[in-house]
């Protein structure tokens, strides 16, 4: 098996090297902007300022780690980690250009380990967590499944296998209920994994590739021996990490894995549409949808590319590029009831009933990180906790007080930081909301 | 050689003159101020006699004054003396360039001389409200007075143009900017430049301060095939600001001005006896003129569209007015038109002088929404000053779509009358005083007794007039003495 | 030299958080590998020795002030695009103003005041939520809206809205001692709603047919005029590539048109001109339109390189040309301007083609960027606004002297410009733009640079046009007799008076393009010959 290939800084030194500094990195989508208010969508130079913070800045930051120039000091550690790894950069970037700014920042961090300079102590702490206790906290590998019910109707020969996550095992527990409880009412062949263990995310995402690798080996091997070839899973980073971060590890398209990956919303919205679930109780909420990075623009297929670049930087073979277009974002909206696309154009499905959801300004590809990713929220609370806030205003402003999406991480940390601040916000996992309009079971939400 | 005899080597004997009775006409026009002599009068033919006369001016730090067509509405105010360099044989029109719509022109041209000209080309250029007809159409653009017509947003009528700097250089600005102009690629219609400095602008409003404008391209556009205009009669100016923002807005019609009744008898009126009298009484406190105007294709169609418009903005906004095809006590405004687009007639007394024989201007720019306090604040400072409140003419122009708003108050006066002048002239300095209290904008502050004030207020920008006219005019040799030079 | 004193003493200004000399923070204001690859980012870029980030127009002053007193050089950047934006001496400070976000529009009056932070995309979105629009240039929405008033500011809108710099109203501007001026109504009041000023206009010393970029002190805050545009909304549809605005198409709508020739093509735009219509019209080169249709600079390549001789005569033959009609006033004004321009088209035999009627690249969101797509590296070579028979004359000429130096020029099959009309027909626009592998071999790399710095400008002097990208880019149009005459002569006495030890950006361009092709062997020999 081919690994670690093409996840070196310098196979992403073009890239670094020829961004002019648009900026469309940091910026919402032009057509997209609505002004004075929420015009961008990097929450590193959103909040530090200084342009090292930004895509572009580390960019040339970058470059001179290559040559020399530069070494891994604090500071630049700061620089590098104070960063979500949400994705706005790169797909900004791929609005106009072909470069790839997402894959500089991994591989940068991936080159601080490899200098044993990163990552941060916290990312540290989770990762022998990991290695101990499979879980991100640390607590006992035997309670992972601690919460699954009785009643969940398991299947011996599955065709798909439900990947918890840590999370959802271990904090977010009644996500886990009502994706179980989806499942059964969707009257699919699933089961868990045996021996569950955390996906690798906190790994890669923080440049611990090999970790990561580890972790990804043994989540591959259980699902063969499962027998199923479908993941199904409610967390948004789980999902991005077994659709493009196996994948990317192993030098492999997504689509020559031998499995596919599917988030739980895609596959209720399936079921709605051949009418075996039937999301009928009034779930009567006013919401508004944020989408997770991780489920969104982070996670079009992997496609590697090797080759050498021509006149003009023209690639060859052809790269085929990673735009950040085919993320789930269709039906999330489609379970709440949102436009999807062409004004005017139906949606093919009834949305939950009772629920009024109303779009943040920025969202779909142009959305704003919770705060919690890339690392952020084990290694800088006070910067997970300004970013989280900062798109609670947003919601603020278009009047909602519920915020849906469809990863415990986000949840965690709208509910956490609103805590904090003593806020009215709350946020709900899309499961949740769901699972209640089929059964009209899972209490107040 | 003393001086003269310089200046005659430069022009000739002809053209120098300094005999203080001849000179008079250079220098005499409507003035609260005393008259104030040069030393002499010189009539230069073209730039390169204009250059040499500057460059002799610095040599002998002797102040030049600037004189373009030798018609002046407020008196030229040689502050130190010097010379008045007299352009008003430089009258030729070098191109009328129909293509790209505009003319070049040197600095003696006069509205009746190029509107009778452009006429048979059917085009015209944007005028203000009644320049002279022997006024400079060059020095009228550089002023920046108001053009009636509110519409287009390209704003600026001077294009590339040719000057001579305060040092004595002859330069040419924006894409005529080349020594061989009009020989090449550039055919000055681009203004600006060259490069980071913006001579034009420099020019503008500055009375000759930082240089002379020897031709320069000018905009002109065509006439209108077809016209409708209307008037609406308001009570108060108050009850006109909505109707027109909400016209300006919808950016209906060519020309819009608002005009009290005193001031649009003094321009109606058949004679200042009894038709002025009937006229003013008959005609609404205020009027908002407004011409509907078709172009080259299908005009009627464009008319029609743009008064389907307006009274739907009428019906909406200002119920209470109506839209006239009349000016109530004059009659039909199809007349309007033809007369707005003209100079004041040569051989007929100046509108402004019909009333009392001469007018002093309160002119300053605002924001549409505050005429009405300047109004009450100046009717108010006038008649504590023993001026008649209603005896003040008032002509209120929207500009750039009523972004902004040109306001004019006419204290009229008779020359003859010291106790009237007096008053006048109290009255006018107070009422600056009062306006720059509610932020009015000078943007030209003539007369000693405007700039002073005005300046006074503005401390960093005089600074740095100061500080730029020192770099570009060592000596200080161009019209030293006026604004706050 | 940035002492330790001077840095506390800046320290004390902006607060500690907001001034770093680390060199990894400096790193990321880098102007040496800029992606641009310029001669003069090449020759001259440095990282800066200090940053600061002031939060508002006293601080700016205060700092400039400290630099002022201690003889520092500082450069200011707000959104960073231009490769003038950065250091050029490894000593200086750099200002960044991107904490400068104030935008507030005054939709009774028209207008809009912005901070240097500000960006077209959010000035445009919050003025159309008014029914009033601005040009986003063609610069793109991503560049702030003060350095473009004041350095260039073109798009097709300013057919209708004229330059960037004609609407430039109030500002607040920190002289390069850092004084605080200001300009236009704000003089002597607090209403930033006229530019012109207390008689003659000093905004003549802050722009001319460009700026200084940023070499007469730093602008901080501006209020830019905004027309009248209906009210109609307009609905921004799908992601990425594929994003753009809908337009209400009972008021707004594109009109595509085939012209048989080019001269029928130039009477076209002229008579639309002269007959009082339209909100812009563009003559749309062909490269564009692959450019449009390809899904990556691969595919474009694919393309475009196909058939040389069939694109040559599709780049040489084809004019098409591009109207936006707006009802400002109302839907029958959209009518009667569709029904006035179909009469002309018929009069120059154009055929009608279909297009859809979105848009992506010129009301909210300019898209310059896009131009370094196809080769990694990009920049206009001349531009002009005069009559549009000089720009039509003149982008021939350029086609001419471009083939000579294709390569290392992007080969473009002898496209002559983009050209469209301006301030309602009164001139034309014409802009060249060239793009060209930045990973070339030096011999190539150094025939590009002289193209641009000695031979593009030197045509110019051949034909008789002064123009703007040539003072940018050579110095041969600054200190040439035949321009002007000597305006560079006159621009520096503005610069002595108000900057007389050189510190806002230095060296400034009107010195730094000397620098540039004095020390640089290939220019220099270049210019022995090629220059009269």
């Amino acid at each position: 098996m081919k690994q670690r290939q093409n996840l070196k800084l310098e196979d992403y030194k073009w890239d670094a090297e020829w961004c002019m500094g648009c900026r469309g990195c940091t910026w919402v989508d032009h057509i997209y902007a609505t002004g004075i208010q929420f015009p961008n969508k990097c929450p590193s130079l959103y909040r530090e300022k200084f342009d090292a913070y930004s895509p572009f800045g580390k960019n040339k930051i970058s470059l001179k780690i290559m040559d020399g120039g530069l070494t891994f000091t604090p500071r630049l550690l700061d620089i590098l980690y104070k960063c979500n790894m949400c994705g706005a950069c790169d797909v900004g970037c791929k609005r106009n250009l072909d470069f790839d700014p997402g894959m500089v920042l991994e591989t940068f961090r991936i080159r601080a380990v490899d200098a044993k300079a990163g990552p941060m102590p916290a990312h540290k702490a989770v990762n022998e967590n990991i290695k101990k206790k499979n879980n991100r906290y640390g607590l006992p590998h035997g309670k992972r499944k601690a919460w699954l019910p009785k009643s969940a109707k398991v299947s011996k020969k599955p065709d798909m296998l439900y990947f918890v996550g840590c999370n959802t095992s271990y904090k977010n527990k009644e996500i886990a209920k009502a994706t179980v409880g989806i499942l059964d009412k969707a009257k699919v062949k699933y089961n868990l994994f045996p021996q569950e263990v955390c996906c690798g995310h906190p790994m890669y995402d923080v440049g611990c590739v090999d970790d990561a690798l580890k972790q990804a080996k043994k989540n591959i091997a259980a699902l063969k021996k499962s027998g199923a070839d479908t993941i199904i899973t409610s967390c948004a980073e789980c999902y991005k990490t077994w659709k493009v971060d196996y994948p990317k590890m192993m030098d492999k398209r997504t689509d020559e894995m031998g499995y596919k990956v599917l988030h739980i919303t895609q596959l209720a919205v399936e079921k709605i549409k051949d009418g075996t679930l039937k999301p009928k109780h009034k779930v009567p909420m006013r919401v508004t949808y944020h989408d997770p990075c991780n489920l969104n623009r982070r996670s079009d297929d992997w496609i590697p590319w090797h080759g050498t670049r021509g006149k003009y930087g023209c690639t060859e073979p052809i790269k085929e590029y990673r735009r950040g277009v085919s993320g789930v974002t269709t039906e999330p909206r489609l379970l709440l009831g949102l436009p999807t696309g062409i004004p005017g154009f139906p949606p093919d499905i009834p949305g939950i009933p009772g629920i009024e959801a109303k779009e943040m300004r920025r969202m779909d590809v142009n959305t704003m990180c919770c705060g919690a990713g890339g690392g952020v929220a084990d290694a800088f609370p006070e910067f997970t906790r300004d970013t989280a806030n900062h798109r609670m205003d947003e919601a603020d402003d278009i009047g909602i007080e519920t915020i849906v999406s469809a990863c415990p991480y986000c949840i965690d940390t709208f509910n956490k930081t609103a805590k904090e601040g003593e806020r009215p916000v709350r946020a709900v996992d899309i499961t949740q909301i769901l699972y209640k309009s089929l059964t009209g079971k899972g209490g107040s939400l | 050689m003393n001086l003269k005899e310089k200046l005659v080597k430069i022009v000739g004997t002809k053209r120098v003159i300094d005999d203080p009775a001849k000179m008079v006409p250079f220098i005499k026009g409507e003035s609260l101020e005393p008259l104030k002599m040069p030393n002499c009068v010189v009539s230069v033919k073209d730039a390169k006699e204009a250059a040499k006369v500057v460059k002799l001016a610095n040599k002998s730090i002797t102040p030049v004054i600037p004189s373009s067509s030798g018609t002046h509405a407020r008196s030229i105010i040689p502050a130190q003396g010097g010379i008045i360099l007299d352009m008003s044989k430089m009258k030729t029109i070098h191109d009328i360039d129909k293509r790209n719509r505009k003319v070049r022109i040197e600095p003696g041209l006069t509205w009746g001389e190029l509107n009778s000209k452009l006429k048979r080309h059917k085009m015209m250029v944007y005028n203000p409200l009644f320049p002279r007809s022997d006024s400079s159409v060059i020095t009228t653009l550089l002023e920046r007075e108001p053009r009636l017509n509110t519409r287009f947003e390209y704003g600026e009528q001077i294009l590339a143009l040719e000057m001579i700097w305060p040092t004595g250089e002859i330069f040419k600005t924006g894409t005529a900017s080349f020594k061989k102009y009009p020989k090449g690629l550039g055919s000055g219609d681009y203004p600006y430049g060259p490069g980071p400095i913006d001579p034009l602008r420099l020019l503008q409003g500055a009375q000759g301060t930082m240089g002379i404008v020897t031709w320069a391209n000018v905009k002109i556009e065509h006439k209108p095939k077809a016209d409708k205009t209307f008037c609406m009669p308001f009570k108060k100016f108050d009850d006109m600001i909505e109707a027109i923002f909400a016209i300006q807005r919808k950016r209906i019609g060519f020309e819009c001005l608002a005009l009290d009744n005193l001031n649009l008898a003094c321009i109606l009126a058949k004679d200042m006896a009894d038709d002025f009298e009937r006229l003013r009484k008959t005609l609404p406190p205020w009027s908002l003129i407004i011409i509907l105007t078709g172009p080259q294709y299908f005009p009627e169609e464009k008319i029609a569209y743009e008064e389907e418009a307006l009274h739907i903005i009428r019906n909406t906004v200002f119920p209470g007015s109506k839209v006239l095809d009349i000016v109530p006590g004059f009659g039909s405004t199809h007349v309007l038109p033809d007369i707005l687009r003209s100079p004041w007639p040569k051989k007929e007394v100046y509108w402004k002088s019909r009333l009392k024989g001469a007018c002093q201007d309160l002119i300053f720019m605002t924001i549409m929404d505050k005429v009405p306090e300047f109004i009450a604040e100046v009717k108010k400072v006038a008649g504590n000053n023993g001026v008649d409140p209603d005896a003040l003419g008032i002509y209120i122009q929207p500009v750039d779509f009523a972004s902004s708003a040109h306001v004019e108050f006419n204290f009229f006066y008779n020359p003859e009358d010291a106790k009237e002048k007096a008053k006048v002239a109290n009255a006018y300095k107070e009422s600056i005083e009062a306006a720059l209290k509610l932020e009015a904008h000078f943007t030209r502050p003539y007369g000693k007794v405007t700039s002073d004030l005005v300046y006074e207020r503005a401390s960093s920008y005089t600074g740095m007039l100061k500080k730029t006219k020192a770099a570009l005019d060592p000596n200080n040799v161009m019209n030293p003495g006026a604004l706050c030079f | 030299m940035i002492s330790e004193e001077i840095y506390k003493e800046l320290e004390s200004i902006v607060g500690e958080k907001w001034i770093s000399n680390e060199p990894e923070m400096l790193q990321g204001y880098t102007n040496i590998d800029r992606g641009w690859d310029s001669a003069e980012a090449r020759m001259l870029g440095q990282n800066p020795a200090v940053v600061v980030l002031p939060a508002n127009t006293e601080e700016v002053s205060e700092v400039i002030k400290v630099a002022s007193r201690n003889n520092i050089g500082y450069t200011p950047v707000s959104t960073y695009f231009t490769p003038s934006a950065g250091a050029t001496s490894d000593d200086c400070l750099q200002v960044d103003l991107k904490r400068l976000t104030t935008l507030e529009v005054d939709a009774r009056n028209q207008n809009a005041t912005v901070g240097s932070g500000i960006v077209y995309a959010q000035l445009q979105a919050e003025a159309l939520k008014h029914g009033l629009y601005t040009a986003v240039p063609g610069g793109g929405s991503q560049v702030g809206v003060i350095p473009n008033h004041l350095c260039w500011g073109f798009s097709p809108l300013t057919y209708r809205v004229g330059m960037a710099n004609r609407r430039i109203l109030g500002l607040e501007w920190i002289l390069p001692d850092g004084e605080i001026v200001r300009l236009g109504s704000l003089a002597t009041g607090s209403n930033p709603f006229m530019g012109e000023g207390i008689g003659p206009d000093l905004r003549g010393l802050i722009r001319g047919s460009i700026g200084w970029n940023g070499s007469l002190g730093i602008v901080t805050k501006m209020t830019t005029k905004l027309l009248p545009i209906h009210n109609q909304k307009f609905n921004p549809l799908r992601i990425m590539k594929y994003s753009f605005l809908h337009f209400p198409e009972h008021r707004q709508r594109w009109y595509n048109f085939t012209c048989p020739s080019k001269s029928a093509m130039v009477e076209f735009m002229l008579d639309v001109a002269h007959a009082e219509i339209g909100a812009a019209m563009t003559r749309v080169p062909i490269a564009w339109r692959y450019l449009a249709k390809s899904t990556s600079k691969e595919d474009y390549w694919d393309k475009w390189a196909q058939d040389p001789d069939q694109k040559r005569k599709e780049v040489t033959e084809t004019y098409i040309l591009r109207f936006l009609l707006i009802g400002y006033t109302s839907e029958k004004q959209l009518e009667y301007e569709e029904k006035v321009l179909m009469k002309i088209a018929a009069k120059h035999k154009a055929e009608h083609r279909r297009t859809r009627q979105v848009d992506g690249s010129w009301m909210q969101s300019g898209d310059s960027v896009t131009m370094w797509w196809l080769t990694g590296a990009f920049m206009t070579v001349t531009g002009l606004i005069d009559a549009l028979d000089n720009c039509i004359k003149l982008g021939e000429e350029f086609a001419k002297l471009k083939a000579q130096y294709t390569p290392p020029l992007m080969e473009d099959y002898g496209d002559e410009g983009w050209y469209q009309m301006n301030d309602m027909g009164h001139s034309g626009y014409l802009e060249f733009l060239n793009d060209w592998d930045p990973l070339d071999s030096k011999q190539n790399l150094e025939k590009k640079d002289i193209y641009f710095q000695v031979a593009g400008p030197q045509l110019l002097v051949d034909v008789g046009v002064h123009h703007f990208f040539a003072q940018i880019v050579s110095p041969l149009s600054i200190d040439n007799p035949e321009f002007g005459p000597y305006y560079g002569d006159f621009a520096r006495k503005i610069k002595d008076a108000f900057d007389p030890n050189y510190l806002s950006n230095p060296p400034g361009f009107l010195d730094s393009l000397d620098e540039v092709i004095d020390g640089y062997p290939a220019l220099k020999k270049a210019k022995a010959k090629i220059c009269k």
